[in-house]
């Protein structure tokens, strides 16, 4: 069953200014970890903003959890369904102590008093913030705070959890701990939309989507996409080194298999290599 | 070898002293740059980085130790450390919050400017700093919030260009840009430097980049000075970087491993182009 599902979507942000998305169709089904990449400008921004309403399409449909999502729609209800987290962890973070940050949306929601206490508890436990409950925001490191983001979105239970960028201003740790807690939501049945450029976090994905000029390029599982290498580079966007060695040794004409994605499965094959196990062409 | 440009003696950085938050910072730290080096710094968040380079341009004072730029005592009485601070260009994280002006060319202008320099002078730095970054002439008079975020993030490092730098510190100039506009960002640096003869100091977490771009790497760790080689020497140690929780190329990864399961006869490599170098050599080649 799918829970987003667009529809020859055209999307632009006045009448003045070309369409920043084209004629865009997806689907995204319940349990699934999507990753969507492009280069800044290629729209995939924009097309996740559709995904709770904060833009509305110009052209062609937005479906969330069977609801569509237009000027008519009731959006708090479509909001309540799909979570969003975005880049800046400091935009994010509206009170001063940890779990009133947390409990932010539900006080707006009316959510009674034990009931608050328990989300806030369990979200916080999902993104192992549970020792910082007490703890003043502003104090907290930038993978801290939007882990604590993540929380106050989850409190709200969505269905889906849209991601736009959420670790591009972190450092390599908090981008790790972004990407563990996301795996842990995704294992217990969440949907999951991670907008990126990281190449290294998509390959984590169930499925890819490649954005390009407001269109979608290419899709399917990382193994697929990342043999494309030609194609992604030509549009701004990188491969994994494991991926790009491969390439090259394709070039030198070893018959080395291009689907490589991970450092084991590069391991495995260079040892093959090494070994003489793989053979080469024109030799 | 080049001259030293600056040198770094014993500094310590310790802040809140007397207090019960005292934390040194920086911890005895030497060094020297070169002119005409291109020098990667990398270290945990918290190893003291920032810090640091907020010393070399005299925007700190350390608590101990002193920096001299081409031989002189920067915190001598009587030093100009405002002519230090265009000398040593210090291009901060999102630099792009710190654009102010109406027009992109007063942006850039506003260093050259307070130096004193005459408008000439002034008009040719700002034409220079936007060739140097990529910048179109087309957006001279552009109101700099009206660009992309890395049209602003190049309008930015243009402002410190401007002032002609002979050592130019760049604090994760590539944070949340796309994979194009950190390659061309890294290589207008690059332009820089070689054009300049100017020294580059990059504190960067993405090591892929250091490695592409610099030919020595320094090493932090808790505000101590663990490693200064080159590039090479550096990343081969790499399960010790591991150890203090950093992460090295994935290429070179992927080498250290492969050599863990007996292929000794490895290099360390930097890049997927040098491993096919390697490779090739390793099996025989067969081709010239």
């Amino acid at each position: 069953m799918s829970v987003i599902e667009v529809k020859n979507l055209s999307f632009r942000y006045s009448e003045e200014t070309d369409f920043v998305l084209k004629n865009v169709s997806l689907s995204v089904e319940q349990g699934e970890f999507v990753a969507v990449l492009g280069h800044n400008g290629s729209g995939k921004s924009t097309l996740a903003k559709h995904f709770n309403g904060i833009c509305l399409p110009d052209e062609g449909t937005v479906q969330v959890c069977g609801m569509s999502v237009d000027a008519d729609s009731d959006l708090a209800a479509v909001r309540r369904r799909v979570g969003m987290v975005f880049q800046n962890p400091d935009n994010q973070i509206i009170a001063s102590v940890v779990e009133e940050d947390v409990a932010f949306a539900l006080e707006n929601l009316g959510v009674d008093h034990d009931e608050m206490h328990r989300r806030v508890r369990e979200a916080l436990e999902a993104v192992d913030m549970s020792y910082y409950a007490k703890h003043a925001t502003y104090k907290l490191s930038g993978g801290q705070k939007q882990r604590i983001a993540i929380a106050g979105i989850l409190a709200m239970r969505p269905d889906v959890l849209v991601l736009d960028e959420p670790t591009a201003m972190l450092d390599p740790k908090g981008r790790a701990e972004v990407m563990q807690v996301l795996h842990k939501f995704h294992e217990a049945g969440m949907t999951i939309v991670l907008i990126t450029h990281f190449m290294d976090e998509a390959a984590q994905a169930d499925r890819i989507v490649v954005m390009n000029e407001g269109e979608v390029l290419l899709e399917g599982t990382p193994h697929y996409v990342f043999q494309n290498a030609g194609l992604l580079w030509s549009v701004g966007l990188n491969v994994p080194q494991s991926t790009e060695l491969m390439f090259l040794l394709r070039e030198e004409g070893y018959k080395v298999p291009l689907a490589i994605l991970t450092e084991e499965e590069c391991i495995s094959v260079l040892d093959d290599l090494l070994a003489g196990r793989i053979e080469r062409e024109g030799l | 070898m080049s001259e030293v440009i600056l040198k770094a003696e014993g500094l310590v950085e310790v802040y809140g002293a007397g207090t019960p938050f005292e934390k040194t910072a920086v911890n005895n730290v030497s060094f020297e740059l070169y002119e005409n080096e291109f020098v990667g710094v990398i270290g945990h968040t918290g190893s003291g980085k920032s810090t640091l380079i907020q010393m070399l341009n005299g925007l700190i004072k350390p608590t101990e130790g002193t920096i001299y730029f081409r031989g002189e005592d920067v915190w001598a009485k009587k030093y100009d450390r405002r002519m230090l601070r265009s000398n040593v260009g210090l291009v901060f994280q999102y630099p792009e919050y710190q654009l102010f002006e109406e027009t992109v060319e007063k942006d850039i202008a506003f260093g050259p400017r307070n130096m004193g320099l005459n408008e000439e002078e002034v008009a040719l730095r700002v034409e220079q700093a936007m060739h140097f970054t990529g910048l179109s002439d087309k957006l001279r008079e552009s109101s700099p919030f009206e660009l992309s975020g890395g049209q602003k993030r190049r309008v930015a490092i243009a402002g410190i260009l401007a002032m002609r730098p002979r050592v130019l510190i760049l604090d994760e100039p590539t944070a949340g840009l796309d994979p194009k506009g950190c390659s061309e960002i890294l290589a207008n640096v690059r332009e820089y430097q070689r054009e300049e003869r100017a020294t580059v100091v990059l504190v960067s977490h993405s090591m892929e980049d250091v490695a592409a771009n610099a030919s020595r790497v320094l090493v932090l760790e808790k505000g101590n000075l663990k490693m200064l080689a080159s590039t090479q020497e550096v990343f081969a140690r790499g399960e010790e970087l591991m150890k203090m929780g950093l992460n090295i190329p994935q290429i070179t990864r992927i080498f250290l491993q492969l050599r863990a399961r007996g292929h000794e006869n490895l290099p360390s490599v930097l890049s997927p182009e040098e491993a096919i170098r390697c490779l090739d050599a390793v099996t025989g080649g067969g081709r010239k």
